[in-house]
């Protein structure tokens, strides 16, 4: 599937491990949460490794893992469930995380800038010619906004702070 | 007034130009209906029965005359020369054209208007007491915190694809005109007992077709944590809410399933971790900014009385029954708040048209001090006038078939569009508000009976609020064939309470003749008139309210 990272399209070395699928010898791979808290340990801690989340999973489970986690996949079962957005949010403003957090399921280009905003970096992108040509017709964009941005710090500056900096000048 | 700054400017402009892209994308066929839908439904545009329906928000119900105008010559201009305005304190208007959608959001945008997060499953447009900065009874002015949520919540990157949609609603008095216990979360302002301000935070309220009333949460929560604590409460929504089943999807829902306490401790636990400060901290210094907006106009010093009024009052009845009707205690003397009534007796509840609107800007300006108010009972506002100003504003609205004198009374119906443009009605709600409004015409006889809401829904989606009325009528469809159920004794004030059902419905012409045997049955059993339909209601058992409705004829 087509990877978008900092505005560009990109390799994706990541192997995505189903389930019932033994683990391949080598390669970064991404498991189910469940299987990380039950092999996690014996994963071999030079290896990159990564977590995919579902909708309804709680983020906080990976609290333990965190210091071992390269990269955390998060799920957007529908376009519209939005549990994703809390749980990047979670991720990198109460957990710490700065590793990679991406976006999969139904990534529409109309969430984008929601979930840049709340910590996602990686955006999976269904490999179907209309969405891809979606994500590259949506160059008008909303790029300010009233609350701050500091899950990314480098999205839009938030109208609060441009006030704040404002009367900061004008005083 | 709040008014816009460069940076709420833009950010309107911005959101505007996004969606004018997403409307050629749909008209070049790009964007197919599937995929448009989730955007204009964040932008309020509905695909209705007859035509699209654009709904546009009002800010805690406030407007200016110069906004006023704009919306009369949008509705001349794309629609038919009438808005509908909502239970929500918005308007509506129900034959846009989608190709002229962009033009008028546009219109909106020049006036600081617009209709983002008026539809979709996202924090809706935030209501309050239509009286706010005026009422004689209100301990603190709820606007400059509607305003805060109002900007909090824009396009909240965390939480705008809820489990449903999210409705707040504001009081700053101890007299609930704003119906808190009836949304998502209510905020009532007072005081503690050292006097500092804060908000009783009441959670899960919400009509629909499981009507239920918000559950405090926070008796006393201090004004400053107000959004770092309603993060908390929303953070908990969006993970655990239910996302299977829409109709089991708003908090209401989440808040019964896990118990009272247990959802109390969620948002506690929550709140706890103490992070959400930053995200949302709003530095004294901009409250302060929002604040200056509300201050009070310049006002006269006015003697309570004015000789010349209290003559006229003596003298034209008429002018006396809507002044004893319409007309409310300022907290200022010598001015009052005049209440414009949009329900003419048979008229549609709510719809004004465009001759009317600029009618009201114009008066608004005149005796107003500009200023104009949507109220969730579907009627019109001027929060500001002096007493002695009561008589000229009279006769003017009059002309303009606004100053029908039956504010709270037995014709003042709430009703939502139902049937006649609503794709989701069961049934038909104008015309059944009409007939009843037809029927208790008389002034004198709408005197008799005092107080009395009566709220009409075309569906169980309870748009029109009726399980809060007095007497409540829901239409549903029964094999085919309009059919109204009718509940008593529910409330949206602070005596909340949802109406209970009494037994069986009827058929659309019976209504009026149901709602009269129970107005005979209050006006027989009431103690004496100081005792309202309401109170009655409560007080004689569910046996007298039904011999009451369905008493032989
Ligand atoms: S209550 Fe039902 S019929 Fe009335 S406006 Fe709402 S959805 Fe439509």
């Amino acid at each position: 599937m087509p990877l978008l990272k900092k505005g560009v399209f990109v390799e994706d070395a990541w192997i995505f491990v189903a389930d019932d699928v033994p683990i391949p010898s080598k390669g970064p791979i991404v498991v189910g949460l469940d299987r990380l808290e039950a092999e996690g340990d014996a994963i071999a801690p030079a290896r990159r490794l990564g977590v995919r989340l579902k909708a309804g999973e709680r983020v906080e489970r990976l609290a333990p893992h965190l210091q071992r986690l390269d990269l955390v996949a998060l799920e957007f079962p529908v376009f519209s469930d939005g549990r994703a957005f809390s749980a990047a949010a979670m991720l990198r403003k109460r957990m710490g995380f700065a590793g990679e957090i991406r976006a999969t399921g139904q990534v529409r280009v109309d969430l984008h800038p929601f979930m840049r905003r709340t910590g996602f970096d990686a955006f999976q992108i269904e490999d179907d010619a209309r969405v891809l040509r979606s994500w590259r017709d949506a160059d008008i964009a909303v790029d300010l906004a009233y609350q701050p941005d500091d899950a990314t710090r480098d999205g839009p500056l938030p109208v609060w702070e441009a006030r704040r900096r404002h009367r900061r000048e004008a005083a | 007034m709040y008014r816009y700054d460069e940076f709420d400017h833009r950010f309107v402009r911005e959101r505007t130009a996004q969606f004018a892209d997403q409307v050629r994308r749909r008209l070049d066929g790009t964007l197919t209906e599937d995929e448009f839908k989730p955007l204009r439904l964040m932008n309020g545009l509905y695909l209705q029965l007859h035509a699209y329906m654009l709904r546009i928000a009002i800010p805690y119900g406030t407007l200016s005359a110069r906004q006023m105008r704009r919306l009369a010559d949008i509705a001349e201009r794309y629609d038919r020369g009438y808005g509908h305005f909502t239970t929500r304190q918005n308007i509506q208007f129900h034959w846009a054209q989608l190709k002229d959608v962009p033009e008028i959001l546009e219109k909106l945008a020049e006036v600081e208007m617009h209709a983002i997060q008026t539809s979709g499953n996202c924090i809706r447009n935030v209501t309050t007491d239509q009286w706010a900065g005026a009422a004689a009874d209100e301990i603190m002015d709820p606007r400059p915190w509607c305003e805060l949520l109002r900007q909090w919540s824009s396009l909240h990157p965390e939480f705008s694809f809820l489990p449903r949609k999210f409705k707040f609603a504001v009081t700053g008095a101890p007299n609930d005109r704003a119906v808190c216990r009836g949304h998502d979360i209510g905020l009532r302002m007072h005081t503690n007992e050292a006097g500092e301000p804060g908000f009783e935070v009441m959670v899960g309220g919400g009509l629909g077709r499981t009507p239920m009333l918000g559950k405090t949460v926070r008796d006393f929560l201090p004004v400053g944590e107000l959004l770092p604590y309603v993060t908390a409460i929303m953070r908990v929504y969006n993970r655990f809410g239910r996302r299977d089943n829409k109709f089991k999807a708003r908090v209401k829902i989440l808040v019964h399933d896990l118990g009272l306490d247990a959802f109390k401790t969620e948002v506690e636990a929550e709140y706890a971790k103490g992070d959400h400060e930053h995200e949302v901290e709003v530095s004294g210094d901009e409250l302060q900014r929002i604040r200056a907006y509300f201050a009070p106009p310049a006002y006269e010093d006015l003697p309570e009385r004015d000789p010349e009024h209290d003559r006229r009052v003596f003298q034209d009845k008429d002018f006396a029954q809507w002044v004893r009707a319409n007309v409310a205690k300022h907290k200022v003397q010598g001015y009052a708040i005049v209440n414009v009534s949009l329900k003419p007796i048979g008229g549609i509840p709510g719809d004004a048209s465009a001759e009317q609107m600029r009618a009201v800007a114009d008066l608004a300006e005149r005796y107003g001090k500009g200023e104009i108010r949507v109220t969730h009972e579907q009627n019109l506002v001027l929060p500001h006038v002096r007493r002695q100003d009561l008589h000229a504003l009279w006769q003017a609205l009059e002309r303009h078939d606004l100053a029908t004198p039956n504010l709270g009374l037995v014709t003042d119906i709430i009703a939502c569009p139902g049937l006649d443009y609503c794709a989701l009605a069961t049934a038909r709600s104008i015309p059944v508000a009409q007939a009843i409004s037809r029927r208790f015409e008389g002034v004198a006889r709408q005197d008799e009976i005092g107080e009395l809401k009566i709220k009409i829904s075309g569906c169980i989606n309870a748009c029109g609020h009726h399980h809060v009325g007095h007497i409540g009528i829901l239409g549903l469809d029964k094999q085919g064939k309009e059919f109204y159920q009718i509940t008593v004794g529910g409330s949206g004030a602070e005596d909340a309470a949802i109406g209970r059902i009494l037994g069986p419905g009827f058929a659309a012409e019976e209504v009026p003749d149901a709602i009269e045997r129970l107005v005979q049955g209050y006006l027989k059993g009431r103690n004496d008139r100081t005792e309202p339909f309401l109170a009655w209601t409560r007080r004689v058992g569910q046996q007298e309210l039904k011999e009451a409705l369905y008493a032989a004829a």
